[in-house]
């Protein structure tokens, strides 16, 4: 992967993320046909024991059910694609208060 | 953004609007409080407070409030069968033109079309500004290194 992109890999603090997808049911037993597929992205940047951690995983997308999206699903992760796809391309202008800096922010999804 | 710093109410030094307000949403949030139960409390301590302090009163209030600072997230409203979300040259259609259903919701019983009530809705929350939260955080951006 570095080696690839040597730009990207030259700023440590580009973003390197995992999506994650499952259906779920918010209802419990209360009606069990219903379920909802919300769309995880987790960083990997931070330590291997930190990333997983609840508070560290980003919910980006909330699917609505009463059914799984199956093979629809890409119509509806056309908003986070397209957000990724400028992150990638672009990247954006972002403050970092720990270096006390702007600097341009990219991101890969692994 | 610069009503956010506010004091409390007049004289108040420990406490601005913004500083209230998260600490108490974080406390609705972290305890899974009900909407109900998070008003009640938040008109009570509006009550306890001297009279000419800034604490909303509503809970859509404070949600309003928040999404200033990108604590928010966009409703996309979708077709029923999964064809396509209406946004972008699908914005203002009110039905999509190959599946024919309608974007609102049915009655259930007189299959009358409820306009203005969605029959789909995606929730997106938008990753630039959690991003950009995120490095906001002295701590948080000292991780991501």
């Amino acid at each position: 992967m570095n080696e690839n992109w040597p730009e990207f890999a030259l700023e440590p603090r580009n973003l390197r993320l995992g999506l994650s997808i499952d259906g779920m049911n918010p209802f419990s037993i209360q009606n069990i046909s219903y379920s909802i597929w919300p769309v995880l992205l987790v960083n990997y940047n931070m330590s291997p024991t930190m990333c997983m951690k609840e508070k560290n995983i980003m919910l980006s997308l909330l699917i609505p059910g009463p059914t799984a999206p199956s093979n629809n699903i890409d119509v509806y992760l056309a908003p986070l694609i397209d957000d990724l796809k400028d992150l990638w391309s672009d990247g954006i202008e972002i403050y970092d208060s720990f270096m006390k800096e702007n600097f341009t922010l990219r991101a890969m999804l692994l | 953004m610069q009503d956010a710093e506010t004091p409390l109410y007049n004289g108040c030094l420990k406490y601005n609007k913004i500083s209230a307000i998260m600490g108490l949403y974080r406390i609705k949030v972290k305890s899974g409080m009900l909407e109900n139960y998070f008003d009640q409390l938040i008109k009570l301590v509006h009550d306890m407070l001297p009279g000419d302090n800034v604490l909303p009163t509503l809970i859509s209030e404070v949600k309003k409030f928040l999404k200033i600072f990108g604590f928010g997230y966009d409703v996309i409203h979708a077709c029923k069968n999964d064809c396509i979300l209406y946004q972008k040259e699908y914005e203002d259609m009110v039905s999509y033109p190959r599946c024919k259903t309608s974007r609102w919701e049915k009655d259930k019983y007189s299959n009358d079309v409820k306009q203005g009530i969605p029959a789909k809705v995606l929730r997106y929350f938008p990753i630039k500004d959690k991003l950009k939260r995120m490095f906001r955080s002295k701590k948080t951006a000292e991780n991501l290194r």
